[in-house]
């Protein structure tokens, strides 16, 4: 059973005037477990796709399914609600709510939920990425890579159908990079967990089930 | 620290501040500026219209002056002056020479109702004129001062008598004659130029002497235009100038007139000339001269009196008088007045020179008028006071 | 390049710049309506005043009027001191709508340099004389529009003596100019005769050089005065000078609120920048360069938002304006004229303090960028740290330090008026710079109430906004002191209004003890009738009547302020009418038995320095006397102060006679039993005018609040600008966290929860803000009672601090907060959310 289906998916940009199209009858389909890796240049419409699978954007033309759920019929708050549910996000920086602490940035996705009973799932979390010590304090006390540890927890605690990663590592220095990146394929791979990821790395690739790239509005298969 | 671009904006919102600033100061000024005395209050005195003339009293022939009340104000007539000229010298250095004027004009706006009017509403205006020339110092002062009879603020009184214009007065020493008398008048912080004052006590050397008929002095030759006229033609001068701080005593002889009437000068008349001469042998001449306008088809109207040492009249013919003109000067008003004459007189063996002691002796005042001292040389030798109006 | 980078940025973020420029130019708007409205209000009274009093520097006067002989002996001995008589009255037209005119009865001969009035009629054939030989006029064109009346037509005059009939004669060209249209001409004959004043004057004008005064003076009989007249045309104009005085505090607190807003704008419109900075930086600009640049841009911003406030604050003046000249023709007798001055000094002045208040607050966040190293320019963590950093550092040491000189200022008497305002204005920078202490402190409590608990799990928005408070202090703390300052002063005014009406309706309950007051009706304000003694000793035998106190009244002049002296029989009953400020009652009431005893009001004992035992000086009609203050007694009624005595003292010394009653009976539910009798004995001949306390207490009061609108006004000014400032750091934030609502949305918060979560912040905000300025606002009321109110009239208030003004506080201040962010919130919720940064 898919986990996500996405078919004949149009978005334009309004650019000085003109409409520019950034995705063009993009069509897309993800088994649970699955981990995609999403390559393409800059401006190519990474983001813009993530944000609509996350249900941030509304698109202009197709149909975004996810659990069965066509999520272009949705209104805003039914898309939140369900983005709340079950999707997870992780962006390259600012990921963190600067004023809550580690824990709490972690039991957010819990806490909007209303599932705050496991929050020693959180925890438990938090210990198998090393950052117990840090709970309690804010993300601006904490480096980069922590900071890109906690907002993995987070995007995971809740147990999302759908991981949203966008370049999680790409504010890192190499050595950090890697480390987190390392980590984090470690969990998703135990926790089977369906993601799409965008990249610029090649050598990530080989990580990947899967590995697409975004050309001219569509996804092409890179083999 | 801050370099081009930011001073000449600087400039502009300073220049642009100031240009505010001074075009608002200019449309304010236009209001702000001092009205002076406003249009109201000489209009009815200095340019009396003819047309309620006939309410007040006329001179009448027959009248008959009485002392000491004639010396006293006649509200009934709408005009009257009291006046005093005078050549001086210091006491104690006769090569320094004065001349003073004093007059008092009354002027009624409306005739008078019986005595029911008084205090602020009697319609009685005073005017004062003061001038002092200083000769030495080619210096001609003036003052003036107005009000209102007012409740005492101006008139004339029997006890003592006196007339008055505020502290101007000239005050007799006794309550039937008006001389020996003393004037004081001056300015203190004078709104026409410098300060200066006078006091000066008055003995009548020769009686009281009537001008034209016993007082009943024509003015033009139409009947019933006329005046009443007396004079003192010398009164001996002792008393004090004040000038620039400094006393100075002087001695010298004085001309006192009283005149009042309630006719004005007749369409064809300009003015006059007048002339008070005191020669050294003791006679004393005045003659006036009323132009008539060129093409009037009037003539010029003359009077002439000439008094010997005791104050007696002596018979003049008018008609034999010759007056030319010897010289001119223009003040610096822009006026050209006669400035030296030659006065025949050919039934008196009279031949005159009569030269100004100074030529700026012009009364720039409410009027502007020439008052000044002249002296007499020629076939007699004298002194004496002119009177100008009417040039301009 | 630098100027095109600069305008983009305000083209993207044209609020930015609006809420600049609305900051500077209300800031400058209520500063520049307080200044015009004082001076236009100043200038109009003065102008209202040199009607009468024309350009004389002094004035010659007798408590009543002034024999005419004394100026004619004055012209007649020195001509040489300028002078000038006259006769002044008010007189009313009669008709439908009476108008209240000042009658001036002029010698026109005397007035050239006086009055300059009679040079602007329309015309020159008005003579002299048409003024003189009957009752004729001149007033304004515009007024004899007004009264309806033409050249030569008839008019009617209520005067002091009766219904009169005058002639129009002229009309003078008031050209608009409302200085001549409360003005009746007329010669000072006829004024005489009509007035029945034949043989007396009002005053005589003088000009006098200093030289001369001392001469005058000398010259002067006994039972006049000479009288400075600056002092004549202030008097009027001097409680009204303390009410511009406030007036003006007040109008310089809303530009300390406008600063202050200023400060936050430019701070934020620069940190907004400091990216386009940095990279300029790095690409070799100089910190002068930068200086420079941000120099030019301020001044330019500044001066746009001056002018704009500028033009805002004249039409705003305008509204003030009548609403002043309203309170001060209650004050005051006599209607000033409604005149906007735009004085160009002060407008200079005022462009001057905008422009240079602007850059003085922009200042410090220039510098702070300028020199700050290109790398940290983008780091707003560290922002937040320094401001947090120096926030703690101005509580701990700039706080106490204010404080002090506050109190030293406050407490120490020889700092004068300004002082006690420089102490107020120290306080309130005091309370402003504990602001963003007293946020974080909130901030903290609050936390640590909430950390950890269910709730704080379960709503994590809670502990987000309130710890968003302490993240973004450099933003809101600014714009929570302006908040606070604003509250504070309505707090502050609020309760000293509060404590002087308790202390006046207090004051005015006591004093207003009488049953019944009886005069006769004023045709003319100022002009009381004197009650016939007939009517005096039978209204005293009518049955019922417990006690009866005649009234009597003359104006003094006292250490060159007019001073009412008032006496009466002072019985039992109307003695508790007065409080002492030293407190042995009956003592004070059997030393003021002895010959030649004074009670003074509190305000007089102040200006003068009098206490009891002391000896006063008073003109009376036999010259300058002796008299003992034997007590000191609560009155609010003048600030120039008041004199009271017992009948019999009056009587040997003045000449008055009763002007009114106060009846008291020996049963108040007969009281219209009693006025029925007084009117069916005496309605007849009499106009008489019976009041009853309590409606005069009443009308008293409205009076009193009327005086107070515009405080209230200015407050709710000040509010207004507050109000902006939240809304512009509001907005400033809300701009800021771009990137974290798409990370709120991401994580999956939805409107709701974004709404509440600014909201939440901004209500707690206004919740700090309110909270610290109760404190502030009560210290400033207590000041501004005990210290100001003091210094300024020479009254003493009791304070007494309104539970119910605090509420008020927390109320307006949390509700100005939540509106201010109600629009931010709607923007931070509908944020689209999405990041771009490939």
């Amino acid at each position: 059973m898919s986990v996500l289906e996405v078919s004949g998916l149009c978005k334009c940009f309004e650019v000085a005037g003109t409409s520019q199209s950034i995705l063009q009858n993009l069509d897309l389909r993800m088994d649970r477990g699955e981990l995609l890796m999403l390559l393409g240049p800059s401006g190519s419409g990474k983001s813009s796709l993530l944000n609509l699978i996350a249900g941030v954007d509304k698109p202009d033309a197709g149909t975004i399914r996810m659990l069965g759920q066509d999520l272009t019929a949705l209104d805003e708050a039914g898309r939140t609600r369900f983005r709340r549910q079950h999707i997870g996000v992780v962006y390259q920086f600012f990921n963190l709510i600067p004023t809550l602490t580690v824990l709490e940035n972690i039991l957010l996705p819990l806490s909007l939920n209303g599932r705050l009973d496991e929050q020693p799932k959180a925890e438990a979390q938090l210990e198998a990425m090393g950052l117990t010590h840090k709970r309690n304090q804010f993300p601006e006390q904490l480096s980069g890579g922590e900071q890109q540890r906690v907002a993995i927890c987070r995007a995971l605690v809740h147990k999302p159908a759908l991981l949203l990663a966008d370049e999680p590592t790409g504010s890192l220095d190499n050595d950090t990079a890697d480390l987190v990146m390392a980590q984090m394929l470690d969990t998703l791979k135990r926790e089977k967990m369906t993601t799409i990821m965008v990249t610029h790395s090649e050598a990530l690739t080989q990580h990947a089930d899967r590995v697409l790239r975004l050309h001219r509005g569509r996804l092409e298969q890179v083999s | 620290m801050f370099k081009r671009g930011f001073y000449p904006i600087v400039g502009l919102l300073i220049l642009v501040l100031l240009l505010v600033v001074g075009l608002y100061q200019l449309l304010d000024s236009s209001d702000e500026k001092p009205d002076a005395g406003g249009g109201l209050s000489l209009t009815d005195f200095l340019s009396a219209g003819s047309e309620n003339e006939e309410r007040f009293a006329k001179a009448q022939p027959d009248y008959v002056l009485s002392f000491p009340e004639d010396h006293l104000a006649h509200p009934t007539f709408r005009s009257e002056w009291w006046y005093l000229n005078g050549n001086l010298q210091h006491r104690d250095d006769p090569a320094q020479r004065f001349g003073f004027q004093f007059t008092i004009f009354r002027q009624a706006l409306t005739k008078q109702e019986g005595a029911a009017v008084s205090g602020w509403l009697a319609p009685q205006f005073y005017m004062g004129h003061a001038g002092l020339g200083v000769f030495g110092q080619n210096k001609h002062l003036t003052a003036e001062r107005f009000s209102r009879r007012g409740p005492g603020l101006a008139g004339t009184q029997a006890e003592p008598l006196s007339v008055w214009l505020e502290d101007w007065q000239l005050q007799a020493e006794q309550n039937d004659n008006l001389f020996p008398a003393t004037v004081t008048a001056g300015a203190l912080g004078n709104a026409v130029g410098e300060s200066f004052s006078y006091r000066l006590r008055l003995v009548p050397e020769k009686p009281r002497v009537y001008q034209g008929e016993e007082g009943y002095s024509p003015k033009r030759e139409e009947p019933g235009f006329a005046s009443h006229y007396y004079s003192y033609t010398r009164l001996r001068v002792e008393g004090e100038l004040e000038l620039a701080g400094e006393s100075i005593p002087v001695t010298g002889a004085a001309w006192y007139d009283h005149e009042w009437s309630s006719n004005i000068l007749a369409e064809y008349q300009t003015g006059w000339d007048w002339f008070s001469l005191q020669l050294e042998d003791g006679r004393d001449l005045v003659f006036m001269e009323l132009p008539a306008r060129p093409g009037s088809g009037k003539s010029n109207f003359r009077q002439v009196a000439l008094f010997d040492v005791q104050g007696e009249r002596l018979p003049v013919d008018a008609r034999l008088i010759q007056l030319d003109v010897s010289d001119h000067w223009r003040s610096p008003s822009g006026i050209r007045w006669p400035s030296g004459w030659r006065l025949q007189m050919p039934d008196h063996d009279l031949d005159l020179t009569i030269t100004p002691r100074q030529k700026n002796q012009e009364n720039n005042l409410s009027v502007r008028y020439w008052e000044g001292a002249v002296k007499v040389t020629g076939s007699h030798n004298g002194q004496g006071y002119v009177e100008l109006t009417g040039y301009e | 390049m630098i100027f095109r980078a600069s305008l983009r940025h305000f083209r993207h973020h044209p609020w930015q710049l609006l809420l600049l420029l609305l900051g500077i130019s209300l800031g400058v708007a209520v500063v520049a309506a307080i200044e015009i409205t004082t001076d236009s209000a100043r200038h109009s009274f003065r102008e209202a005043q040199l009607q009468i009093y024309g350009r004389a520097t002094h004035r010659i006067q007798a408590q009543q009027r002034i024999p005419e002989s004394l100026y004619v002996s004055q012209r007649r001995e020195q001509s040489h001191w300028q002078s000038a008589p006259v006769i002044s009255s008010v007189v009313k037209t009669s008709g439908d709508e009476h108008l209240l005119m000042q009658l001036i009865g002029v010698d026109p001969l005397r007035e050239q340099g006086f009055r300059n009035q009679l040079g602007r009629i329309s015309g020159s054939d008005i003579g002299f004389s048409d003024l003189q030989t009957s009752p004729a006029v001149v007033m304004a064109r515009a007024t004899a529009a007004e009264v309806g009346v033409g050249l030569n037509e008839q008019l009617t005059l209520i005067t002091a003596n009766g219904t009169q009939t005058v002639t129009l004669v002229g009309l003078l060209e008031d050209a608009g100019d409302p200085r001549l249209q409360q003005l009746l001409l007329m010669d000072i004959g006829q004024a005489q005769r009509m007035l029945g004043m034949e043989g007396y004057l009002s005053h005589i004008d003088l000009i006098l050089d200093a030289d001369e005064v001392a001469a005058v003076k000398a010259w002067l009989p006994g039972g006049v005065q000479l009288e400075v007249t600056e002092a004549a045309l202030s008097e009027r104009a001097q409680l009204a000078s303390a009410l511009y005085f406030n007036l003006q505090a007040l109008g310089l607190l809303a530009l300390v609120v406008g600063l202050f807003l200023v400060f936050s704008s430019v701070s934020f419109s620069l940190s907004q920048r400091r990216p386009i900075f940095a990279q300029l930086r790095t690409l070799g600009l100089t910190v002068n360069e930068l200086y420079r640049y941000l120099a030019m841009e301020l001044l330019l911003i500044a001066t746009v938002g001056t002018l704009a406030g500028l033009l805002l604050g004249i039409v705003l003046a305008q509204l003030l304006l009548s609403l002043m000249l309203n309170t001060l023709s209650d004050l005051y007798v006599t209607s000033p004229l409604s005149l906007l001055l735009l004085n160009p000094l002060s407008l200079g002045k005022l462009v001057l303090m905008g422009i240079g208040g602007c850059m003085l607050a922009a200042w410090k966040p220039c510098q702070q960028l300028a020199h700050v190293p290109p790398a940290s320019l983008q780091q707003r963590y560290l922002q937040e740290q320094t401001a947090l950093q120096q926030s703690r550092q101005l509580g701990r040491y700039g706080v106490p330090a204010l404080v002090f000189i506050a109190l030293v200022l406050m407490l120490w008497q020889g700092s004068g008026l300004w002082g006690a305002f420089a102490g107020i204005a120290a306080l309130l920078l005091a309370g402003a710079w504990l602001m963003p202490a007293a946020l974080t402190g909130l901030s903290h409590l609050l936390e640590r109430q909430l950390a950890g608990t269910q709730l704080a799990l379960r709503k994590p928005v809670l502990l987000m906004l309130i710890r968003d408070n302490r993240r973004n202090l450099s933003r809101t703390g600014i714009a929570a002191m302006a908040l606070m300052i604003a509250i504070s002063a309505t707090v502050g005014i609020g309760g000293m209004v509060s404590s002087f009406r308790d202390a006046v309706q207090l004051w005015l309950t006591e004093r207003l003890n009488a049953d019944l007051y009886v005069s006769q009706s004023r045709v003319l304000p100022g002009v009381r009738k004197a009650l016939p003694s007939e009517f005096i000793t039978d209204v005293a035998s009518l049955e019922g009547i417990e006690a009866v106190a005649t009234l009597r009244r003359v104006q003094l002049s006292v250490g060159g302020r007019p001073v009412n002296l008032y006496a009466s029989e002072l019985p039992q009953p109307m003695r508790p009418a007065y409080q002492f400020v030293a407190s042995d009652r009956n003592a004070i009431w059997q030393r003021l038995a002895e010959p030649d005893s004074v009670l003074i009001s509190e305000p007089l004992a102040n200006r003068m320095g009098l206490r009891a035992g002391d000896q006063l000086v008073l003109t009376t009609n036999a010259g300058e006397r002796d008299f003992s203050v034997v007590g000191v007694y609560y009155d609010y009624g003048s600030d120039s102060g008041r004199i009271l005595m017992p009948a019999t003292t009056f009587i040997r010394h003045w000449s008055e006679s009763p002007y009114g009653l106060a009846l008291y009976l020996a049963d108040s539910g007969r009281l219209d039993d009693i006025e029925q009798a007084i009117r069916e004995r005496w309605g007849g001949a009499l106009d008489l005018r019976l009041q009853r306390s309590s409606l005069l207490l009443q009308r008293s009061v409205e009076v009193f609040n009327r005086t107070f609108v515009i405080t209230d006004v200015l407050r709710l000014l000040a509010l207004v600008v507050a109000f902006v400032g939240i809304l512009s750091s509001l907005l400033a934030i809300q701009l800021e966290r771009q990137e974290e609502v798409s990370l709120l949305k991401a994580v999956g918060l939805n409107r709701l929860e974004l709404v509440s979560l600014l909201l939440g912040q901004s209500l707690l905000l206004g919740l700090g803000a309110g909270l610290l300025a109760i404190p502030v606002g009560e210290l400033l009321a207590w000041g501004l009672t005990h210290v100001v109110q003091l210094r300024a009239f020479g009254w003493s208030i009791p304070y007494q601090p309104d539970l119910a003004n605090w509420l008020t506080a927390l109320l307006l201040s949390v509700s100005a907060a939540g509106l201010a962010s109600l629009y931010p919130a709607w923007r931070f919720a509908h944020q689209r959310g999405i990041r771009r940064w490939e």
